[in-house]
């Protein structure tokens, strides 16, 4: 188990690996939605 | 009960989407073995666990960059020159980036507890942040503007020599002997449920490289698509006050 006196360095490290991977995948989803409203499903290559 | 087949998303497919939960599993797994059950190291203690989110995001970052290298070449060399392979170097120089940037933050954070400082100007460090740089430069030059070729070809001949770096980076600590330390894992450094942990992190941030990549590369597509049709529209517009 991790010692209560290291936890912030290392907690920070996950906080800001995870939440920049989530920020930028939901990013990512919510430019996709947008750009997917000008385009028919059936034009698209991988549907 | 009659069964509501899933909405298709923008960009996901079936494998995308089974893909994405598989990682999701693996992060999830990283973060409880990261933060709760692996060991502590003989020497760092508990601050060796940034080893498992720090290596992978840095490992991840050269791979991303490895593949815009190549599928830049794929897209210049004229006998499989298209621009799906654009939009892959494209995809990916983007996740690079972005996990180029996870390295550079977690690796200042572990350089606070183990050298006392968030930054210092040693080899590693130094050819990091400047490969960071180059790859964002890399990203404002695909959009500058013009036709998509003409996008694939300048970022493509720039994408190949940003390549060049990314030994540069990765031999530093070998070439320069500097603050950060050389590699723990070629050292057999790891061992047991750190090693497990280790690779649950590699495989992890692998298989979410190949789910970020598959995104943004339709999406990429997705506003091609968009740019070409209002092109289209904007020709026949033309035509037609000509004709008028």
């Amino acid at each position: 188990m991790i010692a209560f006196r290291d936890a912030g360095y290392v907690v920070a490290s996950y906080a800001v690996t995870f939440a920049g991977i989530a920020f930028y995948a939901w990013n990512l989803m919510r430019r996709a939605r947008k750009a997917a409203k000008q385009v028919p499903v059936e034009d698209r290559p991988w549907t | 009960m009659k069964r509501t087949p899933l909405r298709p998303g923008p960009t996901s497919t079936r494998f995308t989407r089974a893909l994405g939960v598989a990682t999701i599993l693996g992060l999830g797994w990283l973060a409880v073995f990261g933060l709760l059950i692996s060991p502590d190291d003989v020497l760092q203690g508990s601050y060796a666990r940034l080893l498992y989110v720090h290596v992978p995001s840095a490992w991840l970052a050269y791979l991303a960059f490895g593949v815009t290298g190549l599928a830049s070449a794929a897209y210049l060399w004229p006998r499989t020159r298209s621009l799906q392979w654009d939009r892959i170097a494209g995809a990916s120089a983007e996740v690079g980036v972005l996990f180029m940037a996870i390295t550079l933050v977690s690796g200042s954070l572990w350089g606070k507890v183990t050298w006392g400082t968030y930054w210092t100007w040693d080899s590693r460090l130094t050819t990091t942040a400047f490969l960071f740089v180059t790859y964002i430069g890399y990203l404002a030059v695909r959009d500058l503007g013009g036709s998509h070729d003409q996008r694939a070809r300048r970022s493509g001949v720039l994408a190949l020599l940003a390549l060049l770096e990314v030994p540069l980076v990765h031999f530093s600590v070998k070439w320069w002997r500097p603050l950060h330390q050389s590699e723990t894992i070629e050292r057999g450094g790891l061992k047991g449920l750190m090693l497990f942990s280790f690779f649950v992190g590699m495989v992890t941030f692998t298989l979410l490289y190949v789910w970020l990549v598959m995104h943004r590369q339709r999406l990429i597509a997705l506003n091609d698509i968009v740019d070409d049709r209002g092109l289209d529209r904007a020709l026949a517009e033309r035509r037609n006050e000509v004709e008028s």
